[in-house]
């Protein structure tokens, strides 16, 4: 008997698949409505206590990286800042684990998930370094991995990032497919999963959230002993929203409750995700508001039922940064530090080099991550790319700047500053999707509660947005789509 | 029909099999996409690259079978033979050599505030 392949009879397979390789019950933690989940219970569903996660992690050689100052960064900061002002930076160097970045914190409970599930293998979406590490961690357990990547336009044109990714995956033995542009690729993730059995070595589960958190851990600890404080902002570049969860929660469970959360992404707007003509005229794929905004907004688009990720539930703060300046970002950090990393890593230290100019000297303003570079994986690269392309690249203002069109490098680190993404806008924007899902019927108690703490919000705003939100049908024109 | 492993091929144009190639497949054509993609994305076909080991002597741009790293049986047209990775560093770009280097002569110059 051959199953039916066609797009639409895979699609409407898509629960059963996703039920049979991931080996969680979503539907047991949902609550009455439809609306609302147990989060909390979702997330504590993982056998391991956080001191067990770093066990697992340290016998994988995950973790424990190192927290570095960026003295002559922190110095040419301060020069652009008020007197007094400009926070002390450290960088957690990421790039130290396995497969250079800190998705093997995520990649590593998924397959000891997978392991203890009896899997023969795993199965991973994903264009980004998930599917390096993925592919690094099940080499250590003698597992199979099976990495799907978006990579080419139509003209065969890759993206060299994730070229490179796609070489990473076939040196730790994985089988990589490699997809053209659209959203067609969790069709082919589904296809993959039901012909092989492998589990889903989801990016959103409560195992792969799990794993980062030991990153928000580390870095409370470590600056607890080593300055006696926590950090005053932790900057994160924020996409799907693991990062932001994973670092948030970890860090609060060390005791950092009082430490800013800041979500960083690549300003892309007007760009569209799934356009072909778009692809190559952006130099960075992921990290970017074309995921940002969208799951935000809709947490639960992910290849799992619910998405442990949560950015709004959260994120203190939101901030772009332009491609122009994580590259000027990338350039000052191995010119100013001696440190070649990135450059799509560096998103959150561009934001940062902005944000400490508003804490004070003796402040600390933590960076959480690094990322290896490489061939594809560098500003030149991508830089090149995107004048074959035909974007313009030139110096100046940041007001010059046009996503797909001109990549502006700032003059001096004067030039960089942040745009603040209007929160409470994108949290009007999620109620406003439910809101029109369940036809603005009225909430219960436990779906207030719930939407307050998954909006990182108060129940006042819940219930005066949600009445809002019924009475308007347009949804906020904010999902990361088309500009203008 | 399929040879073993390292048989000289019936066609002398063939690939031999063993080789790593490069096939390709169109996994959905143009106009039988996703229904939400865009229009520039709905009218080319969704294609996908997978690489492995050549099952039998095989013609460039045949349909072909290989076996992958995970010994997995996958087939399609066959495109290349031993493909080269083709992420590379790019030209340099000077003006993010200026930049640097004009942010190491500020720190070097200027005293300290």
């Amino acid at each position: 008997m051959t199953a039916d392949h066609t797009f639409a009879a895979v699609m409407a397979r898509r629960a059963d698949i996703i039920r049979r390789s991931i080996g969680i019950d979503y539907e047991s933690y949902e609550l009455d409505g439809g609306i609302a989940f147990d989060f909390e219970a979702l997330a504590a569903s993982p056998p391991y206590t956080l001191d067990d996660v770093r066990q697992i992690q340290l016998d994988h050689k995950v973790g424990d990286t190192p927290l570095l100052e960026l003295p002559r960064l922190t110095e040419l900061v301060r020069r652009s800042a008020p007197v007094g002002k400009g926070a002390r930076i450290l960088v957690k160097d990421e790039a130290a684990n396995p497969a250079g970045s800190f998705k093997a914190r995520r990649a590593s409970m998924c397959l000891a998930q997978a392991a203890e599930g009896g899997f023969a293998g795993v199965i991973a979406a994903t264009s980004g370094n998930y599917g390096a590490a993925v592919a690094s961690q099940a080499a250590m357990y003698g597992l199979k991995a099976l990495i799907v990547q978006e990579v080419f336009d139509s003209a065969g044109r890759g993206q060299p990032e994730v070229l490179e990714k796609t070489r990473a995956c076939e040196a730790y033995g994985a089988e990589v497919w490699q997809l053209t542009v659209g959203p067609e690729l969790f069709y082919v993730h589904l296809l993959l999963l039901e012909e092989t059995g492998y589990f889903n070595a989801s990016l959103y589960t409560p195992y792969a959230m799990l794993g980062v958190e030991t990153l928000g851990r580390e870095i409370a600890i470590e600056c607890d002993r080593r300055y006696g404080r926590y950090p005053s902002a932790v900057i994160a570049t924020h996409s799907g929203g693991g990062n932001v969860t994973g670092t948030a929660r970890g860090l609060r469970s060390a005791g950092a409750s009082e430490t800013a959360i800041v979500g960083a992404s690549v300003d892309l707007t007007g760009l569209h995700m799934a356009s072909d003509r778009d692809f190559n005229r952006k130099s960075f794929t992921t990290g970017h508001t074309g995921f940002g905004f969208p799951f935000s907004v809709d947490p639960d688009r992910v290849d799992v039922p619910r998405n442990s990720a949560r950015g709004l539930r959260y994120l203190d703060r939101y901030v772009t940064v332009t491609q122009g300046e994580v590259f000027y970002t990338t350039q000052l950090l191995a010119d100013l530090e001696g440190l070649e990393r990135g450059p799509a890593g560096n998103t959150s230290l561009a934001a940062a080099l902005v944000v400490a100019r508003e804490y004070n000297a003796d402040d600390l303003v933590v960076v959480q991550e690094t990322e290896y570079t490489g061939a594809g994986k560098h500003p030149t690269a991508q830089l090149t790319l995107a004048r074959d392309m035909g974007v313009e690249i030139t110096v100046g203002p940041r007001s010059d700047d046009r996503p797909g069109e001109r990549i502006v490098l700032p003059r001096a680190i004067e030039d960089m500053n942040v745009v603040d993404v209007d929160l409470p806008r994108l949290r009007r924007s999620y109620l406003r999707r439910i809101s029109t899902r369940v036809e603005g019927r009225p909430l219960a108690d436990h779906e207030v509660t719930f939407l307050a703490e998954d909006l990182n919000s108060d129940a006042e705003f819940v219930l005066r947005e949600w009445s809002g939100a019924s009475r308007s049908p347009e949804p906020a024109p904010i999902a990361g789509g088309r500009r203008g | 029909m399929p040879d073993s492993p390292g048989a000289p091929a019936a066609d002398p144009s063939a690939v031999r099999a063993g080789e790593w190639v490069e096939i390709e497949r169109v996994v959905l054509p143009a106009g039988g996409r996703a229904p939400n993609v865009p229009a520039d994305t709905a009218e080319v076909d969704f294609v996908a690259r997978i690489r492995g080991f050549l099952v039998e002597p095989t013609p460039i741009g045949t349909n072909a079978r290989v076996r992958t790293l995970l010994d997995r049986e996958v087939s399609g047209r066959l495109a290349a033979v031993n493909p080269r990775n083709p992420a590379n560093f790019g030209d340099p770009v000077p003006s993010l050599l200026r930049l640097g280097l004009a942010a190491r002569r500020s720190l070097e110059e200027t005293p300290s505030r």
